[in-house]
């Protein structure tokens, strides 16, 4: 029985590098380069660098396209039969075909390697896909510390946190969905502070609660706290103070009496000391393992984001927040369920010390493919990472110079996190997550909203997503603010490779979010 | 094809892991006299943690001063009469049974006089270690009825974790460096073992694994109960250290009641022994088909 000279080919290639030029110039490429197809133009570029003229690296996604949307050609699984190496981002980046369309081309014994999963083990970091944003914000729960001896606590004291005052735009409710669906309401302003608001916590305990304000803007929200030993003894009475909440609007802007410490990320709790008898915000923010930093409460500024809204639901049990289908900013008492399991965020090389970390991969593939240019591939993957490391420095100092309140990034699709996280920008906002989606009403109002709390100068389109950026332009046109280019998943007029993307993206930033 | 042999080798592998702990010597247990505990009130969590670089799953026990981690296997949770609720007459709860019914349920906040049972991967090694996220598994639920844990969405909305109804193995995300409650309920009273596995890939790469049986008992009875109960495994795990009797008595034959297991243990290895010589078949002849394709 014949064996297909392809398959003996490609086996061959990889155990003897002569084989290599032979088994191209049998499927038609010539010089004896080694083929690589990427799917997007970006890989294929980081592929170029380190390969240089041994390789002939190409993408199946044009120059432009949407590698989210973007179906294969018959003339594309030509391409593939033909290839020594195919790169894939993975991880959900290209639309399934085109994942296909290479998994069942590629010739058996080519190298066919997802760069972004594996990228991990050359330092990439890699952040899990946000799945709910309404949830990817602070955990904010009431807690007790210390055992209050000194007073007299035991272990059948009660700690009563009253809430006395309020100043803000709207109303405040904090409350706690019990696990069969009944509400239990421990402050409600809407009625008026009394003796009822009012949440009994035992020492040593803690619990997580729902945060919903009516209206954007700063609350100023007073909790006063007692000791009640029981035993018909008065109860003592600890102390109060005041925390402060951002809602809807910029942390950054909010003044606080003290130093202000955002928080808005990981686990905090309201705390009352009962041996300091003093009210702060106990928080992992920032932190590892069980550790946990104590921010004085005129100190804290606890941020409520736009995305954090959410539509009162049809049910007499909640009518304290409001009519059915109102919104309300609204911590929610469980973050769980902002991730998907096992799911991570594709566009790894917003980051650039990311894509230094696929280019080290893409070079040891390289190698692995044809070990007779391993010199070659080394040097020019050192040369190329030096000029990565560059313009690592370049972003990082460029958006450093743009004032922090104004660091807010909103845009067509949810896929600049890596540029966030790396350089210190906040994702206020998308039109949809997956460019494939077309936005929903209440998507469009969220954004509309998210523009004027935020009063961002800016929103971001993609010119590779034009033809879906109607939604984003309208809304910035009605708000009056302008529109720039950010380069996500492919290149475009102005550039072409990924050192410019990234330096364009910079000088972008600044420009229109106003940089110094 | 290489899918095939990958089959058979796994296969293999299982088969003589099972054959390896009866026919080993003692096992090494450090827990086997550590104490026995029913816990039926206050705060635990299940979760991951290093123990002198090795990880494994177990329950920190907040209930006594300082918390205490314990081997899965000395540790009864106890779901007393106190946490029996009746089922709402909401469509969304229908999963707990008919409105009216009594269940037993742990819930997700704390409840005097109730077991306030969560998980965490707080751990500092876990929280340093792992990459972004612990794996939780629930390969099997033995017990009188249904178990269900879910979690509340801020408006009640029920969203479920595990349901014993669903096929196995469930698995769930829990990201690193999280401490989680949830509600925990079971439809009937009695012994319920969960086969439940906590796995995690590191920084380095390397990926770490392991598995236990978890025992709650619900309502009134003896919660020591569930002690005597072993969760039968469906699949080639090790189901724990075999009766070690045969390597120190010279003469387990006497009564009979001690030799089952050895040659039991003996047959199976037989078994795998079979199995490797019917894949060593297996693999040269696909191996020379592939070879005479060359000639």
């Amino acid at each position: 029985m014949p064996v297909p000279r392809r398959a003996v080919c490609a086996a061959a290639a990889a155990a003897l590098l002569t084989a290599t030029s032979a088994c191209a110039g049998a499927s038609g490429a010539d010089d004896g380069e080694l083929v690589v197809i990427s799917t997007t133009e970006i890989l294929a570029d980081l592929v170029a660098s380190v390969g240089g003229d041994r390789v002939s690296s190409s993408s199946l996604v044009p120059p432009g396209g949407d590698p989210h949307s973007y179906e294969p050609t018959p003339a594309d699984a030509g391409r593939v039969t033909r290839a020594d190496v195919a790169f894939t981002n993975h991880l959900l980046l290209e639309e399934q075909a085109l994942i296909r369309t290479i998994d069942n081309n590629l010739p058996e014994g080519s190298l066919n390697v997802s760069l972004a999963e594996i990228s991990e083990s050359y330092g990439a970091r890699v952040i899990p896909l946000v799945e709910n944003i309404g949830l990817d914000v602070l955990w904010l729960g009431l807690r007790v510390r210390g055992d209050g001896a000194e007073h007299g606590a035991t272990r059948t004291s009660q700690v009563e946190l009253r809430a006395t005052a309020v100043e803000g735009p709207g109303d405040l409710a904090v409350y706690l969905t019990q696990t069969l669906g009944a509400p239990e309401v421990y402050f409600d302003s809407a009625t008026g502070f009394d003796d009822t608001d009012l949440a009994v916590l035992p020492p040593a305990a803690h619990t997580h609660v729902n945060w919903a304000f009516t209206e954007p803007g700063v609350y100023r929200l007073t909790l006063e706290a007692a000791l009640d030993v029981g035993d018909d003894a008065d109860p003592v009475e600890l102390g109060a103070d005041t925390f402060t909440f951002a809602v809807g609007v910029d942390p950054h802007s909010v003044e606080v009496a003290g130093d202000a410490v955002i928080l808005d990320d990981g686990h905090t709790d309201l705390t009352v000391d009962l041996d300091t008898g003093e009210l702060y915000a106990y928080t992992d923010s920032g932190t590892t393992g069980t550790d946990q930093l104590v921010v004085p409460a005129e100190d804290a500024v606890i941020d409520v984001p736009n995305r954090a809204r959410e539509e009162v639901p049809d049910d007499d049990r909640f009518s304290f927040l409001g009519e059915p289908g109102t919104l309300v900013f609204q911590l929610p008492q469980a973050v769980l369920g902002k991730h998907v399991h096992g799911e991570i965020d594709p566009h790894l090389w917003q980051n650039v010390e990311n894509a230094a970390a696929y280019v080290q991969h893409i070079r040891d593939t390289l190698i692995e493919a044809d070990p007779d240019g391993a010199e070659t591939y080394r040097e020019r993957a050192r040369a190329y990472l030096d000029e990565l490391g560059e313009v690592d420095d370049y972003v990082r100092r460029t958006l450093a110079e743009i004032p922090e309140e104004n660091r807010q990034l909103i845009t067509t699709h949810d896929a600049f996190g890596y540029l966030a996280d790396a350089y210190d920008l906040t994702v206020a906002g998308f039109v949809v997550p997956n460019p494939a989606q077309e936005p929903s009403v209440r998507q469009v109002n969220t954004l509309t909203d998210t523009i004027r709390n935020l009063e961002v100068p800016a929103v971001f389109m993609e010119p590779n997503l034009v033809q879906r950026a109607s939604v984003l332009t309208q809304v910035a046109d009605d708000q009056d603010v302008e529109v720039c280019t950010l380069y996500g998943d492919a290149f475009g007029d102005d550039v072409d490779n990924y050192l410019d993307m990234m330096r364009h993206n910079a000088d972008e930033l600044r420009r229109c979010l106003g940089g110094a | 094809m290489a899918g095939w042999t990958g089959v058979g080798l796994a296969g293999v592998a299982g088969v003589l892991a099972v054959a390896a702990a009866p026919v080993g010597l003692a096992p090494d247990d450090p827990a086997a006299d550590a104490e026995r505990v029913v816990i039926a009130e206050g705060h635990v969590d299940i979760g991951p943690r290093f123990e002198d670089g090795a990880w494994v799953l177990r329950v920190r026990d907040d209930t006594v001063d300082p918390p205490v981690w314990r081997s899965l296997d000395d540790v009864v949770l106890h779901v007393t009469d106190l946490a029996t609720v009746e089922v709402p007459e909401d469509e969304a709860f229908s999963f707990l049974g008919a409105p009216g019914d009594e269940v037993w349920l742990l819930p997700q906040a704390q409840e005097e006089g109730v077991l306030w049972p969560g998980w965490n991967t707080q751990d500092t090694e876990v929280a340093t270690r792992v990459a972004r996220e612990v794996t939780w598994s629930l390969h099997a639920v033995e017990g009188p009825g249904e178990l269900a844990l879910f979690l509340n969405g801020s408006f009640g909305e029920p969203e479920p974790v595990f349901d014993s109804r669903e096929e196995f193995p469930q698995t769930s995300g829990v990201e690193v460096n999280t401490h989680v409650h949830g509600n925990w309920a079971f439809l009937e009273p009695g012994a319920y073992l969960l086969d439940i596995e906590m796995s995690a890939r590191l920084d380095d790469g390397q990926q770490v694994s392991d598995r236990g049986t978890l025992r709650f008992f619900a309502g009134g009875g003896d919660p020591e109960a569930a002690f005597d109960t072993e969760l039968i495994r469906h699949d080639p795990e090790p189901s724990g250290p075999a009766p070690d009797a045969a390597a120190q008595d010279p003469d387990p034959g006497e009564d009979g009641s001690t030799g089952g297991p050895v040659v039991l243990a003996i047959a199976v290895g037989v078994a795998g022994l079979v199995l490797v010589a019917v894949w060593l078949w297996w693999y040269r002849r696909a191996r020379g088909r592939e070879g005479s394709g060359h000639g």
